[in-house]
């Protein structure tokens, strides 16, 4: 019998994105990737290579040119807009660049948008498990602040509870602490690896940071569309350790 | 839909920085100048409409003059030709009776578009005061049966109407003056018939027209029956219908039972109903230009506002918000400035309405009361209609804006928001 734990919450087949008519521009040449329950993977490589695109196209964002992607085993390719929707509300969190909270609301209500989107409206147990989180990440006392009462560090760590609201499978997460100086970087950085060691959530996570990416269980680097290195950091490491020293 | 567009909607309405204002004020515009325009217009034409048809009723009913009586025929070869020798009837002012009145004005006062009827005797005579003498319109009438028909009260300057019975009269203020008559004196009528009666002046009317003024005398209708000698018959059946517009219809009705000669307003002032029809007309394409304005000024505020919130159009598609939800909150948007506008402009035009109705011109008065700068006639009709419309406005301005929303690529709105 498969391992629910082995199956992999993503995967990618032969993914392929062309933007522009006729020749266009390929941001993906049939990628193959996936990730399983609870990997933290880094996702790097230079501007333009097509790590961003690749987010996308797994967040059900945008659609591929062609191959498929399959979210805990779903093909996304056979989805309506309803049903990508759906998706994104229920088996997805996204992170971003800027925390691109919404200045109407307030921290808590922010964070429980997508139970209001998804659910029609967060029932009190989906309320308490939001201030939990707020609080898990110091934000206890600014859930009724507004975004722009925020720190930039404290508008990240709301983004990052709002992306966990709905209990997603995977959370996509571009480039989030790019718009943070190293210090604040770094607390969100750990606070990713925490929530992800303690709920078993998939993080994928684009980076031009390769100290943090060093950080992550795993490192897949993009280069022209294509995955051109994928391996695990601790084995990277213990090859390290296992070199005799000259 | 649900809570979710409802209270984005309205979080985007109150932190818009001015815009959900701004739209607001420009539905707010069209209502109040359809609602002012509405009122000052109708306000206009019922002034007029009462200067022409408030000393007439909305419709008689009048036995009708025969035509001439063929006495001999010689028919044509064929058909065609021949010779008619006709009587000629003598030219008489007389009106002639309605036989059985009182069964007609019954079935009259039953139709449904009818308000009030009130039978009267009219004929010709001439007026005694000293030793001057004047031709007159002897007119009987059941004084208060002919004020729900015609609005006599209004006209009345001095004296009191309702007292117009056997001994009393009410006379024409040019009449008044060219016999020296005033409240309390007594005056003499004589008709054709030949029959004098004497009478003491109770009222004093102008009814705005100079024919009436000069010649029309109003007696109670037993005492003017006896003075022009038609028993107890009447010669005139004033009917007044429940919309001074729609009189003519009353009157079709009135004619498809009855073959008396049955006149509407609205035939003898077809010059008058034509200008007023243009000047409707006219008043409904300003007030719907006004509302098309409104209408580009909610679009195109709407869709600067579906640019400006893109990256959060996003943003709540990235978190599963689907195509419908985002254009629902559009909508409901739209749907919010017209509501709020339209509140706005029909409390703002209404408070208008009704402050420059009770504008009055300093020391004059009309029918007795003071008499206004601006005849304003405000009705809840033009409130709820304006209201209505600017709400379909705002719905309907706000869904080519909520579906370019709708339709934004999320990935797009991000990056470009």
């Amino acid at each position: 019998m498969d391992n629910i734990l082995e199956r992999p919450v993503v995967e990618t087949v032969k993914l392929s994105k062309r933007y522009g008519d006729g020749v266009g521009t390929w941001a993906l040449r049939g990628v193959d990737f996936c990730a399983r329950p609870g990997e933290f993977v880094a996702v790097v490589g230079a501007s333009g290579s097509g790590k961003s695109t690749l987010l996308n196209m797994i967040g059900a964002l945008d659609r591929p040119t062609s191959g498929f992607v399959k979210i805990n085993g779903q093909d996304t390719s056979k989805l309506d807009d309803n049903g990508l929707a759906a998706l994104r509300g229920g088996t997805l969190g996204f992170i971003f660049q800027f925390h691109y909270l919404l200045n109407e609301f307030s921290v808590l209500e922010n964070a429980l948008m997508p139970l209001s989107i998804c659910n029609g409206g967060p029932t009190s147990d989906d309320v308490e498990w939001v201030k939990s989180l707020l609080k898990r990440v110091g934000l206890a006392d600014r859930m009724k602040h507004r975004p722009g009462q925020l720190s930039g560090g404290q508008q990240q760590r709301a983004a990052i509870v709002r992306a966990l609201a709905n209990r997603p499978k995977v959370i996509l997460a571009d480039e989030p602490t790019g718009n943070l100086d190293s210090q604040n970087g770094a607390l969100v950085f750990d606070l990713l690896r925490e929530l992800n060691s303690l709920f078993g959530i998939a993080f994928l996570l684009v980076t031009h940071d390769d100290r943090l990416a060093q950080e992550a269980e795993r490192i897949v680097m993009v280069e022209d569309g294509r995955i051109v290195a994928d391996y695990e950091v601790a084995r990277v490491e213990e090859e390290i350790d296992d070199r005799p020293i000259a | 839909m649900s809570k979710f567009e409802f209270k984005v909607a309205w979080r985007h309405l109150l932190t818009s920085h001015g815009q959900t204002e701004l739209t607001m004020g420009a539905v707010a515009v069209g209502v109040l100048l359809v609602v002012f325009l509405s009122s000052l217009i109708n306000g206009l034409q019922v002034g007029l409409i009462e200067d022409v048809v408030g000393s007439i009723p909305h419709i008689t009913v009048e036995a009708s003059t025969p035509g001439a009586t063929p006495l001999w025929k010689i028919p044509g070869k064929g058909g065609v030709g021949g010779l008619v020798v006709t009587k000629l009837e003598k030219m008489s002012t007389q009106k002639r009776k309605i036989r059985q009145w009182q069964r007609v004005s019954d079935t009259i006062s039953q139709l449904p578009g009818v308000e009030a009827v009130a039978p009267t005797v009219e004929g010709s005579g001439f007026v005694s005061r000293g030793v001057k003498n004047q031709g007159i319109i002897i007119i009987g009438i059941l004084p208060s049966e002919q004020m729900r028909v015609m609005s006599l009260k209004n006209r009345v300057l001095e004296g009191d109407i309702s007292k117009v019975d056997q001994q009393n009269a009410a006379i024409g203020v040019k009449l008044a003056d060219d016999i020296g008559a005033t409240i309390g004196s007594r005056i003499r009528l004589t008709s054709d018939a030949g029959i004098t009666q004497t009478y003491k002046v109770a009222a004093i009317f102008d009814m705005g027209i100079d024919q009436a003024n000069d010649a029309w005398v109003y007696t109670g209708l037993r005492s003017a029956q006896a003075l022009l000698n038609v028993g107890k018959d009447v010669t005139t059946i004033n009917v007044r219908s429940k919309s001074i517009f729609t009189a003519d219809k009353v009157a079709d009705q009135i004619k498809s039972f009855s073959p008396l000669l049955v006149t509407s307003w609205m035939d003898s002032n077809k010059a008058f109903l034509d200008t007023l029809r243009s000047q409707n007309t006219a008043a409904v394409i300003i007030q719907a230009m006004t509302l098309l304005a409104s209408a580009f000024g909610v679009a195109s505020v709407m869709i600067v506002f579906v640019v400006q919130k893109a990256r959060d159009i996003g943003i709540l598609k990235s978190m599963g918000a689907t195509a419908r939800q985002i254009q629902g909150i559009f909508v409901l948007e739209g749907l919010g400035v017209g509501i709020g506008g339209a509140l706005l402009g029909a409390g703002i035009g209404t408070g208008l309405c009704f402050l420059v109705q009770n504008l009055y011109l300093p020391g004059e008065t009309f029918g007795g009361k003071p008499a206004t700068i601006i005849p304003m006639q405000w009705d809840i009709s033009y409130v709820l209609a304006a209201s209505a419309v600017a709400i379909a406005v705002g719905l309907l301005s706000s869904v080519v804006p909520a579906r370019r929303a709708a339709k934004l690529d999320p990935v797009e709105a991000i990056r470009r928001g």
